[in-house]
């Protein structure tokens, strides 16, 4: 269900066709050999208000489509549009401007605070940068921002060595509100959180959408944490989308079989449930070298003789619900 | 503290008592506990002492002749006295005297020509590491030339050019000294920039050079650091050695490489017009090299090689 | 002090001597194991439980840790007592590890046959050819195709699930009582975990050993375990049968957790995560009362002065706090 308080059905976002590909170089005059290919030709929107989740497990390209769209590289081919406006032609000058409204989260608490600088400088440097050079005025403004994640007028003075995991993710969430922004991408935010910490951040991040009216890219390869802060949810295999559904539906009526599998294989804490076991076999291919066709076809239990020679186009198979499979009405796969 | 479950870095050593004050104090902290460091530390204090104070405590001035004590032996050899604790050379200077002047000389090198050094090479290092591409192409080939040359040849050729004397001769070090400041700050940029603080500053949109200069820099000083340290003890080696073939400092300068080359005719008649000298470059060099290795101990074990 | 157990750790106490004071990493632990049953260890980062489970191993660092106290008997021997050299036959052969990261825990240079076959030349003497054979049979046994050709392959050529793979054939290969599992599949995928998971499980029905297995996902702990013991600051908080455990909490903190995880399945009904307020308190034990008192929302009076007993609940469920004194 999307949120009621969307002013405009437009999408803040949307992604047309994406495609980033990593050249690899070899041979003795280093020219391009082969290229990685991480996000293959992504179509998506997200409509302001709303949290749209991106899962996917290791090499799915879902933290490389969270930079694309920051812009942190260029992509390939495809287009990249802001309120309906591309952003790729855009220059240094409507860039910079443009970073005011998308901001991002990232996963290691440890490695995304600058360990030289304190707090305040850390906090205050997206502000600095876009011109509040007035220190004092800075400092009000960092406080306030410390306030709001939970943080305290002492902590300004400390450097991150001090904080727990959970604190600095408080300051990296902190950083990222600094600018006003209106969509915040958050990378695997609380992936690297204690599980009881977990839940703080997760509350905060809900609480600060609903003050601050604002959208989340939510990327992480955990399904639960997933399912419980999204809205919609986009499934990414192998560079390109498996399947996007609004959350209750992605859980409940999974159709790609990828997404049955990864739901399956989730584990859940509680021994009593013993959900159907798909485990899939095999390894996932190289983003180097993907399977020709439907790329899911080498782990598919249900892969056919066709899904081999045709990519199947990501499609509305049911109302507001797009899945990329050729069977995907076959009753083997969904029975209903 | 919680911690974070997917890295197993630093296993052992997650046990530290929050203090509230900039990282550096912990590392200072651990500099002064290691041994090899403050001994380093005291040796270049004394020299650094002895060239401050130089006109205090010499018992002469560098430069006087003295024709009726030439050659006069050290104290405690026959002939000795202790007019000159250490003993006169040709033309009657104390040599006592001239080494501690000689320690000005050798600092104001190291330090004029290390910081050069340091300056200009970290700043193409951290251009290199950071904008990659052509830009690290040109400014790597650049440094692997100055590296192709045998080092002292290449301060000989340089000063050559230029023309004799101590500035000449600081310069020629400063430059073979670039590479390595260069390479090493390239090295730690490119670490750096994969982590995501980088990225953040990215995402805020931060210009280049504050991204380079303020933020990641910084993190960059801890092997730049130990480089300076042992770089200044080779620098003083290095002059010594430019000196020695007369192409250093020029008479009347005391240098300690200079010393040497004077002393170099009249090894068997008067040895410590030589060895003095020689003796006080091993302890000057030793010292630095203490202190860099002390510090890289303390800083980073991961730099030892 | 034939317990008749596989493992029966009593009273363990592992401590660091730190520049801030003692570190009490592992402080008191006491449970057992028996053959061929899988126990849970859970808790988050700095609870002991790798601590514990290196301890068991005797890989603690001495100095600065120390084994303060407490005995750890494996199969009616306290190995604490042993000397390094009879201890050195016991790991790999008795009691094996797995590590989280199998890139870091393989060695790089070295092929991952090369690798499983020192194993077995430091607990046996074979000939050159019968190693080969029992590699390649430890590798089909954890399903690694075509293992004539992958015992070749160096670490970075296989997949973060095929590592894994090639150190549960180096736990297994001498064919140990007990593996200890220490988060040996947090770094891996989804997908991949419930393989690894799966070939666990397999792997001790049909050797028969034995697993500790420490993590701190409670869906990992639900899916593997016949006992749990959580916890907390160095102390097991609760102990139960995995079922009992789940479905009847007793520890506040056990509950605190259970509460805070979203739960698959669970849709948005939950608006907001319950979650555990405050930080996991200092490891140099400042307090004298029950160190979960600061965070616990049903504290009573004696819990900030009075360390909580282990408790008897029946049902071979135990759980450290005063409430149900």
């Amino acid at each position: 269900m999307v949120k009621a308080n969307q002013q405009t059905n437009r999408p803040l976002l949307e992604t047309k066709d994406v495609v980033k590909h990593y050249p690899i170089t070899g041979g003795v005059f280093l020219r391009q050999i082969a290229s990685v290919k991480a996000v293959d030709g992504v179509t998506l929107n997200i409509l302001p208000g709303e949290t749209l989740g991106l899962v996917g497990e290791s090499g799915c390209g879902k933290s490389t489509l969270g930079r694309l769209i920051l812009r942190l590289e260029e992509p390939t081919s495809g287009d990249i549009l802001f309120q309906g406006e591309s952003i790729l032609g855009y220059e240094p000058k409507q860039m910079r401007a443009l970073r005011q409204e998308m901001q991002i989260i990232f996963q290691d608490p440890f490695s995304s605070l600058n360990p030289r600088k304190n707090v305040s400088h850390i906090v205050g440097e997206p502000l600095y940068v876009h011109g509040m050079t007035n220190r004092h005025e800075r400092e009000n403004r960092v406080l306030e921002l410390l306030e709001v994640v939970g943080l305290k007028r002492e902590h300004m003075r400390r450097y991150p060595h001090q904080f727990s995991g959970g604190q600095r993710q408080r300051i990296g969430v902190a950083r990222a509100l600094a600018l006003n922004p209106k969509l915040i991408i958050c990378d695997e935010a609380v992936s690297a959180l204690d599980v009881s910490i977990r839940g703080q951040v997760i509350n905060l991040l809900q609480d600060l959408q609903e003050e601050f009216g604002l959208t989340y890219l939510f990327i992480s390869h955990d399904l639960s944490v997933v399912e419980h802060i999204s809205d919609r949810v986009a499934v990414m295999y192998l560079g390109k989308l498996a399947e996007v559904a609004d959350s209750e539906t992605l859980y409940k009526i999974p159709l790609h079989p990828y997404t049955q599998a990864l739901l399956a294989a989730a584990p859940v804490p509680d021994p009593k449930r013993k959900r159907k076991r798909i485990v899939l076999y095999g390894d996932v291919p190289s983003p180097i070298d993907p399977p020709p066709g439907c790329r899911f076809h080498t782990r598919c239990p249900f892969a056919k003789e066709f899904c081999k020679q045709q990519e199947p186009p990501l499609r509305e198979v049911r109302p507001d619900h797009l899945a990329a499979c050729h069977f995907v009405d076959s009753p083997e796969i969904n029975p209903s | 503290m919680a911690e974070n479950h997917n890295q197993k870095i630093g296993f052992w050593a997650r046990v530290t008592n929050p203090e509230d004050r900039h990282p550096i104090f912990d590392q200072v902290e651990k500099l002064f506990k290691n041994k090899t460091a403050v001994v380093g530390l005291i040796i270049i204090s004394i020299f650094a002492l002895a060239a401050i104070l130089a006109p205090l405590i010499s018992p002469h001035n560098p430069n006087e002749n003295a024709l009726y004590d030439q050659l006069k032996p050290p104290i405690w050899d026959s002939g000795g006295a202790v007019k000159n604790i250490l003993g006169t050379d040709d033309l009657g200077r104390d040599i006592l005297t001239r080494l501690i002047y000689g320690a000005r000389v050798s600092l104001t090198l190291g330090i004029v020509s290390v910081g050069m050094a340091f300056l200009i090479g970290s700043f193409l290092g951290a251009l290199s590491g950071y904008f990659k591409g052509w830009p690290d192409n040109l400014i790597m080939r650049f440094m692997d030339i100055i590296l192709a040359f045998p080092h002292i040849l290449l301060a000989i050729v340089i000063v050559a050019y230029l023309g004799p004397g101590l500035r000449n001769a600081m310069m020629a070090i400063g430059i073979i000294n670039i590479p390595r400041f260069a390479r090493i700050v390239r090295a730690s940029v490119m670490e750096e920039y994969e982590k995501d603080y980088v990225t953040a500053a990215r995402a805020v949109g931060a210009s280049n050079r504050r991204i380079i200069f303020n933020a990641i820099f910084p993190n960059c000083l801890a092997p730049i650091i130990v480089q300076a340290s042992l770089g200044f003890g080779a620098a003083i080696l290095d002059a010594a050695g430019l000196s020695f073939l007369g192409l250093g400092a020029q008479p009347p300068i005391a240098e300690w490489g200079a010393m040497i080359a004077q002393g170099r005719a009249m090894i068997l008649r008067a040895w410590w017009v030589m060895t003095f000298p020689g003796i006080v470059i091993l302890l000057a060099v030793l010292g630095f090299n203490l202190f860099g290795d002390g510090l890289r101990d303390a800083l980073d074990p991961r730099l030892r090689d | 002090m034939d317990t008749g157990r596989l493992l029966d750790i009593r009273n363990l106490k592992t401590y660091f001597d730190v520049r801030g004071g003692v570190l009490k990493a592992v402080d008191d632990v006491s449970f057992t194991m028996e053959a061929g049953e899988t126990l849970g260890l859970v808790g988050e980062s700095g609870c002991g439980k790798s601590v514990t489970a290196a301890s068991i191993m005797r890989l603690v660092p001495i100095p600065p840790g120390r084994i303060a106290g407490g005995q750890i008997i494996f199969d009616g021997i306290d190995i604490l007592k042993l000397p390094s050299s009879e201890m050195r036959k016991v790991r790999g052969r008795m009691v094996s590890m797995i590590f989280q990261e199998p890139m870091t825990s393989l060695n790089p240079v070295f092929t991952v046959g090369d690798q499983v076959a020192e194993v077995i030349q430091l607990h046996e003497k074979l000939s050159q050819r019968e190693i080969r054979k029992r590699v390649i049979e430890a590798f089909r046994l954890v399903r690694i195709p075509a293992p004539e050709s992958r015992i070749n392959e160096y670490p970075h050529q296989m997949s973060g699930g095929m590592r894994q793979r090639v150190m549960i054939a180096m736990a297994l290969v001498c064919h140990p009582k007990l593996m200890i599992a220490d988060e040996p599949t947090t770094a891996l995928d989804v997908t991949i975990q419930a393989q690894i998971l799966e070939l666990m499980n397999r792997l001790k029905e049909e050797t028969g050993a034995s697993i500790l297995f420490i993590t701190h996902d409670l869906g990992v702990i639900a899916e593997m375990a016949q006992r749990v013991a959580v916890m907390y600051a160095g102390k097991i908080v609760e102990a139960a049968d995995a079922d009992t455990l789940f479905s009847d909490p007793k520890h506040p903190y056990t509950n605190g957790l259970m509460s805070s995880i979203p739960v698959l399945g669970m849709g948005k009904k939950q608006r907001r995560l319950n979650t555990i307020a405050g930080v996991v308190p200092s490891l140099f034990k400042l307090s004298e009362g029950c160190l979960f008192n600061e965070r616990c929302t049903v504290a009573m009076k004696e819990c900030s002065h009075v360390e909580p007993p282990m408790i008897e609940l029946g049902n071979n469920h135990i759980v450290r706090c005063h409430k149900y004194g």
